[in-house]
């Protein structure tokens, strides 16, 4: 059909780009909210590897696990970053996660997670949160499977310790 | 009372559920489309929580601008009062003392993505303990920090340390041990057999304050003291270049004194396979070849900084790589544009 003017115009070609990103963006916001712990830097982790990835995007054979990658290094960026910032606001009793307060999670071993070496976590959640292998959560750690096995035997330990208390 | 004990499978069941519980609470609008210019990566655009900390700042500036006012009114002459000493907010940060940052001066390299931040606070390693003897690197070597659990899989094999079990697994160069127990330790040994390691988990006595007292120190262990000085804000650095030939090259600059160099080393060994001592400029440090395809190198190149560099060459390709890192100043950076400003 041709528009009033004689103008014809073409749909615009669907970027297959938007239907990756509709499809995993919740998943990578869950995500990165379990590896911070906080829900709205969660949001900014997710968005910012989002546009990290955009350019490459046609050149990857997996992108899924280039935007997992990115997620788990912009996380732990966001951990020293809050790191220093914990260290300013340590008079300040911390609050507990808005997002679990109002869904009733368990906040005593969430907490637990919260506070474990960035690491320890980021093996945690790729272990039991994703369903990883060894292999693979060394594959995103950049790390030996042998050092995954100690750091998620070392966590468990930890969270053992912290809810027995 | 003693605090009831958790099944390791319970524990990962709770864990499992505990995970997918936030995870479902986690509501998230999905935007109909992926518009890259309403994405800003965070570190130069504001978050929700940066905007907070954004009106902060303003309120300060506020009421800043109103006390210079009340000292203008109190007669000093703002335009010739002397500069202050601190330096004024928007000043560039420096990095570990400025010059303990490199840049890698070889052929064909891409251009290197660089990220540079403030360096955030770990006080993670404040508990780790390293031992060592005057060869340095090339001797054995001890790390020990609190903690305990199970190791399992292919190579572990359990043994007794004062009569209680623990795990122990060897991988080149390197020996990992730990005790079950959650007030026990984790040990990451290099250049000692089993047995060694073992007498000296066996002689460890709990030391007024934390940590061990190592009674058992074979081939002349000391422990390494850690007597950092309180060091200035700094920023780390990170740049990644990619070769010619598809090589990688990974470098890391942290701030941080003997502790942070302690901490990194630990980790890198932590990984297995071979371990030696390496001297960069005089500097103490060490190679680490996991046998997977990286190899490390991590030293001090000044007191007050750690740095790592990774490569996917083999030995004699990272210390070849290492004779072309120069260091460099602030400005000449390659991150120097856009940082992070410390707070």
């Amino acid at each position: 059909m041709t528009a009033r003017g004689g103008v014809s115009r073409a749909p615009a070609d669907p970027d297959p780009f938007d239907d990756f990103f509709r499809a995993t963006y919740a998943g990578s916001v869950r995500l990165a909210h379990l590896l911070t712990g906080d829900r709205w830097a969660a949001e900014d982790i997710a968005q910012e590897a989002y546009t990290r990835l955009h350019p490459r995007y046609g050149g990857l054979d997996n992108p899924a696990a280039y935007l997992r990658v990115s997620l788990v290094n912009a996380a732990q960026s966001f951990h020293r970053r809050r790191g220093r910032e914990q260290t300013r606001l340590q008079r300040v009793a911390p609050l507990p996660d808005a997002v679990d307060a109002a869904a009733g999670g368990d906040h005593e071993l969430l907490a637990a997670i919260d506070g474990l070496p960035y690491r320890q976590k980021a093996v945690v959640v790729l272990r039991y949160y994703e369903d990883m292998s060894e292999a693979d959560i060394a594959a995103v750690l950049g790390c030996r499977p042998g050092t995954v096995k100690s750091l998620a035997s070392r966590a468990l330990a930890r969270l053992e310790k912290e809810i027995s208390r | 009372m003693t605090p009831a004990t958790i099944d390791r499978a319970e524990l990962e069941d709770r864990v499992r559920a505990a995970l997918a519980q936030r995870a479902r609470s986690t509501v998230v609008d999905v935007p109909d489309d992926f518009m890259p210019g309403g994405f800003v990566p965070s570190g130069a655009g504001l978050s929700r929580r940066n905007l907070l900390v954004a009106a902060a700042a303003l309120a300060v500036v506020v009421l800043g601008i109103a006390a210079l006012a009340l000292r203008d009114g109190d007669g000093i002459d703002s335009e010739t009062a002397e500069a202050p000493d601190q330096p004024a907010p928007g000043t560039p940060v420096h990095g570990p003392t400025g010059s303990a940052w490199f840049v890698l001066d070889l052929p064909d390299l891409s251009a290197p993505r660089t990220s540079r931040e403030s360096a955030g606070t770990d006080t993670n390693h404040a508990e780790l303990q390293a031992f060592r003897t005057d060869a340095g690197f090339d001797g054995p070597t001890v790390w020990l920090e609190p903690g305990g659990g199970a190791q399992e899989g292919e190579g572990v094999t359990e043994v007794t340390v004062n009569g209680e079990t623990a795990f122990v697994d060897e991988d080149g160069d390197v020996i990992r041990l730990v005790t079950p127990r959650d007030e026990g330790f984790y040990l990451v040994a290099a250049h000692l057999t089993i047995e060694d390691v073992v007498a000296f988990a066996e002689g460890l006595e709990p030391r007024d304050g934390g940590g061990w007292n190592a009674t058992v120190l074979p081939r002349g262990l000391v422990e390494v003291t850690e007597d950092d000085p309180p060091l200035p804000p700094a920023d780390r650095s990170e740049l990644s270049y990619t070769g010619s030939d598809r090589a990688n090259y990974e470098l890391f600059v942290d701030p941080g004194g003997q502790a942070e160099f302690e901490e990194r080393a630990r980790e890198t060994v932590s990984s297995g396979g071979g371990v030696e001592a390496l001297s960069v400029d005089g500097r103490p440090g060490l190679f680490v070849d996991p046998g997977e395809g990286e190899t490390i190198a991590v030293w001090r190149p000044t007191d007050d900084a750690v740095a790592d560099f990774r490569t996917s060459l083999d030995r004699d390709g990272l210390l070849a790589a290492m004779e072309a890192l120069r260091p460099v100043g602030e400005a000449d950076w390659p991150g120097s544009a856009d940082p992070v400003p410390n707070g």
